[in-house]
């Protein structure tokens, strides 16, 4: 195994970044630290020749699940003013436990693999010409393993479920003096909003044959819609609305229909036919990508009420 | 080694300590607008020093296309929120740091 000097230097700050996210005292440098984190191990997968799960967790990891976490530090601090963590040390003291479990048994499992493997590389590589694309990881999350990614998609549906059941749609009140109404933002916006669609589309079609993909794409999407919405620009987001409805669900039932569909003509669940697997597994993506940017957008709305990141009392510096 | 991987090679290097240069302002500057002017300004020349190393190894002009496309949105979207967190600090009162 080869350990480079980038190595040396990005696996203890990794570990101090992540220590660092969960002890510190203000919830707001928490997330700017758990944001670096995220990208950071974006960097790491870079490293690690993995750039699809460098892509997601850039784009998921750090973008989308920062977004989530400084909108409900926004709710949160709108009511109680600058918000500290509670916990006592005594309760803390007990998290050790499970923290350190998991540790060990991380550790231990580390210890069990065998040094040299190829994993089912091998196996992924011979079969790649029967999924229809040539990216290897599309065609593991797509065709050889869809249970897996039938089901990712099917938990995103239900987080959405959940939050319009809750109807946590109450907006936060907005500090009117941060509210990003200005013409360079709203420049910014024009110019930037057709880039995103265009790269959001690029990532989702390119993935077939290079990293990119349906979760990539809709993390992208959602990007541009959290910016609409800090801009006050009204996106169709009412879920009485049944077209909204069904574009949620359709990354969900699309590929559930599409699963079932194949049965139906005597193949096995989630079997492509080999001529067409390509534009089922991009037809699959189209509606994943749409419905999973929705998805994380409501749960963005959600946990945000449209709000801007107010900090009371802050002084310019953290 | 061609010169031109010499040549990219330095110009990456020339970026390299326009971002350190940066960085040091980010730490050490006193207040919320030095530091953002340090930050945006400098990263930028710094992005685009190493995008021209990049970019005169690039085998396609696709590649070279996408390289400044990366460019010009990086430096759009830093100077549009400098522009936003400078707006939003003001208005929130901070006061531009003078020398005591």
């Amino acid at each position: 195994m080869n350990v480079s000097a980038f190595d040396c230097i990005i696996a203890p700050t990794l570990i101090l970044l992540a220590w660092l996210a969960m002890r510190i005292k203000d919830l707001f440098v928490g997330i700017v630290l758990f944001i670096l984190f995220g990208l950071l191990t974006a960097l790491t997968w870079v490293e690690l020749q993995a750039p699809d799960i460098a892509l997601v967790e850039a784009a998921i990891g750090a973008g989308v699940v920062g977004a989530l976490f400084l909108g409900c530090l926004g709710i949160i601090e709108s009511r109680q003013g600058i918000y500290q963590f509670p916990m006592e040390r005594k309760r803390r003291s007990l998290l050790w436990i499970p923290v350190l479990s998991l540790a060990a048994i991380l550790c231990w499992s580390i210890s069990q693999l065998p040094p040299e493997t190829q994993g089912l590389g091998n196996l992924v590589r011979n079969s790649l010409l029967d999924s229809g694309v040539t990216n290897p990881v599309t065609a593991v999350i797509l065709n050889f393993r869809g249970y897996d990614t039938l089901l990712e998609i099917g938990v995103l549906f239900l987080a959405a479920v959940a939050i319009v059941s809750l109807r946590f749609f109450e907006p936060a009140k907005l500090d009117s003096r941060l509210a990003p109404n200005s013409r360079v933002f709203l420049f910014f916006l024009q110019l930037l909003t057709p880039s995103i669609v265009l790269v959001s589309a690029y990532l989702l079609w390119q993935g077939t044959n290079y990293p990119g993909g349906a979760f990539q794409a809709g993390a992208i999407l959602t990007g541009g819609g959290v910016l609409l919405l800090l801009a006050k620009v009204s996106l169709p987001l009412d879920y009485r609305n049944p077209w909204l409805r069904l574009a949620v669900v359709s990354g969900f039932a699309g590929f559930l229909l599409t699963g079932l569909g194949m049965m139906g003509i005597g193949m096995m669940f989630l079997e492509y036919p080999v001529t067409y697997a390509k534009w089922v597994i991009v037809l699959i993506e189209i509606l994943a990508t749409v419905s999973s940017g929705l998805i994380l957008l409501t749960l963005f709305s959600g946990c945000a009420g449209f709000l801007g990141i107010t900090r009371r009392g802050g002084d310019g510096t953290l | 080694m061609v010169i031109i991987d010499y040549v990219s090679l330095i110009l990456a290097g020339i970026g390299t300590i326009f971002f350190m240069a940066s960085t040091l302002g980010l730490l050490s500057f006193p207040d919320v607008y030095s530091r953002l002017h340090a930050l945006t300004k400098a990263d930028n020349v710094g992005l685009g020093f190493i995008i021209l190393g990049i970019a005169l190894r690039s085998q396609e002009v696709s590649e070279l296309m996408k390289l400044l496309l990366i460019w010009v949105l990086a430096i759009i979207s830093s100077c549009s929120s400098c522009y936003l967190i400078a707006r939003a600090a003001c208005r929130m009162g901070i006061k531009p740091w003078k020398r005591p």
